[in-house]
């Protein structure tokens, strides 16, 4: 299996939020959570980007580490899932993640914390089952039917890139060479720094000493 | 036609990139590798480094320093963080840095408790010949006492779980049952959080008076009093006993402080706003579990006679003028030459 990551090219990213949109429609996310956004800085100044963001699946996930139960794991693929069975929306995993991915919503009206709700890559939940409980928790399985996540496959400019990681360092390379300038992969190395195909290696297979640190795994 | 245009266009494109021909070798370089592929850069926009210097920067491209900030279409304002840097150093301070916190000043207690037992062994008291008795707390005294003394082994037995329970309990009790019991804890640090503010709240408003620090309370350290069996001069509260009033109001306000706002939406503060709260939290109630550690020995087998001041409310008059003289003579007046007390005025 090869080990799948997200790109996004703020070069190319025109700020559409379709997929924003197709996200919330294709899992049927809850109210006030999304799972993608797309950020825009400097908006409206000379320099403007726009990124689009969601869990970028680190290879050394900061979440898994701090999670007080252990509720992450990580699988062959490099896809950080976690079983909404075992959270306890205590919220540690969006003090650590450096994008800001995980969501909470409101379970109670003092708007206490539910159980953390984020991006799965499209990869439906821990137990990779297709399960109607399992859509309503985590959403689609599309990994399981063959498909890659849907944001990616919406992307009109092809600014979001999702899949095998060499594949995809490949394509942003030639882009790059292509046009000579904008190498900005938001959040690519935070996110992949100790991964070999974080500069284009040979192996894009996700390593085996890499995985979450309690050793979890689909 | 449309071709003749196309071309006179490109005849321009070429000579207006005539000078870029004069470039670095390394700028002809990667042209020609971009060549050899069938890609056709613009010649003005040539790329600006090689494959293998594109790549070796993308690999080293870091943290930025701070938070970037931009903008989103939603209502959630959080979400407006695109990278935020500090979530690696909280990281470090959650999964190393809290647990030899926490670890440390648990043992320096025990350690320091089994010292002074060893050392100092048990305080004990004769009792006064007539079986004489004064009262020391009154009922709401001892009522405020317990319900913060209640909640804060509660609040400090579900907190704890949170620095060494994936550690400890979770491969012994496993996974479900674990995330159960860390469920019900959370609510029940959330819940029972507010009875100890407001316990803490009462004793601040309550024992002030008599907590406040006096000229005796520096003769009562200097006796070293704390590590040797000598009665210096005491008020109703000894020097040492309002050091863990003062720390036990001051430390109990901020854990609740700090506490009652990370329960608010992460928007409230922001995401670093947060990262502080927890770890001013987290420190903070290390500190006072060392220091209740230490409470609870004293006020239980190291001074025998003390543990009764809470639970019946009244001590014995030979036990009290040994530790507290000052506050027998203030309180009930002083000793008359036959033995009786005469009534304070």
């Amino acid at each position: 299996m090869a080990r799948v990551k997200f790109l996004c090219d703020a070069e190319r990213c025109i700020e559409c939020n379709a997929c924003v949109t197709i996200c919330k429609n294709e899992h049927e996310v809850p109210w006030g959570i999304n799972r993608r956004r797309v950020v825009t800085l400097r908006d409206g100044l000379p320099g403007e980007r726009s990124v689009s963001m969601a869990c970028m699946h680190c290879t050394d996930a900061p979440c898994a580490s701090v999670c007080p139960v252990d509720c992450f794991l990580q699988t062959s693929d490099g896809v950080v899932l976690h079983s909404k069975e075992l959270c306890i929306g205590c919220g540690y995993c969006f003090y650590a993640c450096p994008f800001g991915a995980p969501q909470y919503p409101k379970a109670t009206n003092f708007s206490s914390r539910g159980k953390m709700d984020k991006c799965t890559y499209c990869a439906g939940g821990p137990d990779n089952v297709n399960t109607p409980e399992s859509y309503v928790m985590y959403g689609r399985n599309r990994l399981a039917e063959g498909k890659l996540p849907l944001c990616a496959e919406v992307c009109s400019t092809k600014a979001l890139l999702a899949g095998d990681g060499e594949i995809i360092a490949t394509i942003y390379r030639e882009r790059v060479l292509r046009r000579g300038y904008g190498s900005e992969a938001w959040g690519w190395s935070t996110a992949y720094r100790d991964s070999p195909t974080a500069v284009g290696g040979k192996n894009s297979v996700f390593p085996e000493d890499r995985r979450t640190e309690s050793g979890r795994q689909a | 036609m449309t071709r003749t245009i196309l071309l006179a266009l490109l005849l321009l494109l070429g000579l207006a990139a005539a000078p870029f021909d004069v470039a670095p070798p390394a700028f002809a370089q990667s042209s020609n590798e971009a060549t050899d592929r069938g890609v056709h850069p613009n010649p003005s926009r040539n790329p600006s480094a090689t494959d293998e210097e594109l790549m070796r920067v993308l690999g080293q491209e870091r943290l930025p320093p701070d938070r970037v900030q931009g903008n989103v279409y939603l209502p959630d304002r959080k979400l407006g963080v695109l990278i935020q840097p500090q979530g690696r150093t909280w990281r470090d301070f959650r999964v190393t840095g809290t647990r030899w916190i926490h670890g440390i000043l648990l043992g320096l207690a025990v350690l320091a408790v089994i010292l002074l037992a060893v050392l100092r062994g048990r305080d004990r008291y004769r009792t006064d010949p007539e079986g004489r008795r004064i009262l020391r707390f009154r009922a709401v005294d001892r009522f405020v006492h317990w319900m913060t003394a209640v909640s804060f082994i509660l609040l400090a037995l579900t907190g704890l779980n949170f620095v060494f329970g994936r550690t400890l309990l979770q491969p012994w009790m496993g996974d479900g049952a674990f995330s159960a019991m860390s469920l019900w804890g959370l609510s029940v640090h959330n819940a029972v959080g507010f009875a100890f503010l407001l316990g803490i709240l009462a004793m601040a408003v309550m024992w002030v008076q008599d907590n406040l620090f006096h000229r005796v309370d520096w003769v009562w350290f200097r006796s070293g009093a704390l590590f040797r069996k000598v009665h210096a001069p005491a008020e109703k509260f000894n020097a040492g006993q309002k050091l863990i009033y003062w720390g036990a109001v001051l430390g109990g306000l901020a854990l609740g402080v700090t506490g009652v706002l990370m329960m608010l939406p992460i928007s409230t503060v922001g995401v670093n706003g947060m990262q502080w709260l927890q770890g001013v939290h987290t420190v903070l109630a290390g500190l006072m579990i060392a220091l209740i550690i230490g409470h609870i020995y004293l006020g239980t087998w190291g001074v025998e006679g003390s543990f009764e001041a809470m639970s019946r409310g009244d001590v014995d008059l030979h036990w009290a003028r040994t530790h507290h003289p000052l506050w027998v003579e203030d309180a009930y007046g002083r000793r008359r030459p036959d033995g009786r007390f005469e009534p304070a005025e």
